[in-house]
């Protein structure tokens, strides 16, 4: 009986079950040269394996278990990318990314679940600020309303929510920055979806430097925690919208 | 932080031995495979919502090393075109040669083209059924079965018969 390489590969690998594996197993015992190959086999499988194998023993570096830490305090700020789940689902019309989409949208109801959930406890706490609906977050509350009428600088520094920049994304909608002060200390991005704010980003912005910290936040551009800069660069369409032009969209109801 | 959190936190800690090993086999250097890594958990950490608790954890996370390795390649590979050197050039051995038998596995992994690599360390290395293999890599099982074969077909032809074996 012939048995091909990759058979007997997938029989080292343990690939094989039941009838398959008990016909490899009669041949060998019949069959030296077959044996000597699976023994071959099984050789360069120990030899290649062996050869990592220190790794395992190896202590793991600090810098690497304090990434694998949820939220640590000394890691990147946390940023819950809203926006990427909610782009990969308005795709999910294109069979390229069918698959990945798949995954994604199964998830997407969880975004907020477990890294997040801290975050989004101090956004809910003590009234509600956001909604979760439909797979997407919604400002809400104190937040939608700074969202609609507040004005860039037009609330006092010690404002809970103040709102930064203002700016057309590349879908022609109106996104804003904002910042919640105190003991809430987050940045976001909101932008303009079907007459509502939804929440494309959030960043704690504890631990990212003393600048993100409280009154201290002006949102300025180049104050605005990293994260949320990038996000920013990856909506924005032009430049941010002056006053004049702020003022005009907030009357116009941001349409 | 809750419960549910908690545990896969401690998952993951668990699996980083392993992530570890898996990224100093794609990479062949200890402090590539630790940058990459850290890549990679940043990745995972912030994009957790995208694993499904009926897959396998594990799996997601090689996945993502994989996937952060082929974007240190190409910006490898962009960087080599930009500056016109050799980049990170690395003494390779040219398996074509005589050089037959007298490698070490590192030596000998290196000879490999990256999609036979990366089958060997997730099948002979790290011990993944094939089916977790072949999704992590994207490919058929077929495929992957193929490119098993010709690896150790390499391998074999590099190491030589081996010690006492």
């Amino acid at each position: 009986m012939t048995i091909p390489d990759e058979m007997l590969a997938a029989y080292v690998d343990g690939e094989l079950e039941g009838a398959e594996r008990a016909r490899i197993e009669q041949a060998i015992a019949l069959d030296s040269q077959l044996a000597q190959r699976v023994a071959q086999q099984r050789a360069l499988r120990d030899r290649v394996r062996g050869a990592y194998d220190g790794v395992l023993q190896e202590a793991v570096p600090q810098a690497l278990l304090q990434a694998a830490k949820l939220g640590a305090p000394s890691g990147p700020a946390q940023v819950i990318d809203l926006a990427r789940v909610r782009a990969l689902r308005s795709r999910s019309g294109q069979g390229q990314r069918q698959m990945k989409v798949r995954r994604y949208s199964i998830a997407a109801s969880l975004v907020v679940g477990l890294m997040a959930g801290a975050l989004i406890q101090r956004l809910s706490a003590p009234s509600a600020l956001t909604e979760f609906h439909d797979g997407s977050l919604l400002a809400r509350g104190a937040l939608a309303r700074a969202l609609n009428e507040q004005l860039t600088g037009g609330a006092p520094a010690t404002a809970a929510i103040r709102v930064g920049l203002t700016f057309r994304s590349r879908s022609g909608n109106y996104c804003r920055t904002f910042a919640l002060s105190g003991s809430r200390a987050l940045a976001g991005l909101a932008c303009r979806e079907q007459e509502q704010w939804q929440l494309m980003n959030l960043v704690g912005t504890e631990g990212a430097g003393s600048a993100a910290n409280g009154q201290n936040l002006r949102m300025a551009a180049s104050s605005l925690p990293p994260a949320l800069l990038q996000a920013v660069n990856e909506h924005i369409s032009g430049e941010p919208l002056n006053a004049a032009a702020e003022a005009k969209a907030r009357n116009s109801g941001w349409h | 932080m809750s419960g549910p959190a908690d545990l896969l936190q401690s998952r993951i800690l668990e699996l980083l031995p392993k992530l570890r090993r898996f990224a100093r086999s794609l990479t062949r250097n200890p402090h590539d495979a630790d940058d990459l890594l850290q890549a990679a958990l940043e990745r995972a950490l912030t994009h957790l919502e995208q694993w499904q608790a009926d897959t396998r954890l594990d799996s997601w996370l090689y996945t993502i090393v994989k996937h952060a390795w082929i974007d240190e390649l190409r910006s490898r590979a962009r960087r080599e075109r930009t500056l016109g050197d050799a980049g990170q050039a690395e003494a390779v051995p040219d398996h074509r040669g005589d050089a037959s038998g007298t490698l070490s596995v590192d030596q000998a992994m290196a000879c490999l083209p990256e999609e036979q690599r990366l089958a060997v360390a997730l099948v002979l290395i790290e011990g993944l059924p094939y089916k977790e293999a072949a999704q992590i890599i994207g490919v058929p099982i077929g495929t992957l079965t193929s490119r098993l074969a010709r690896a150790r077909q390499a391998l074999q032809q590099l190491l030589g018969p081996g010690d006492g074996a």
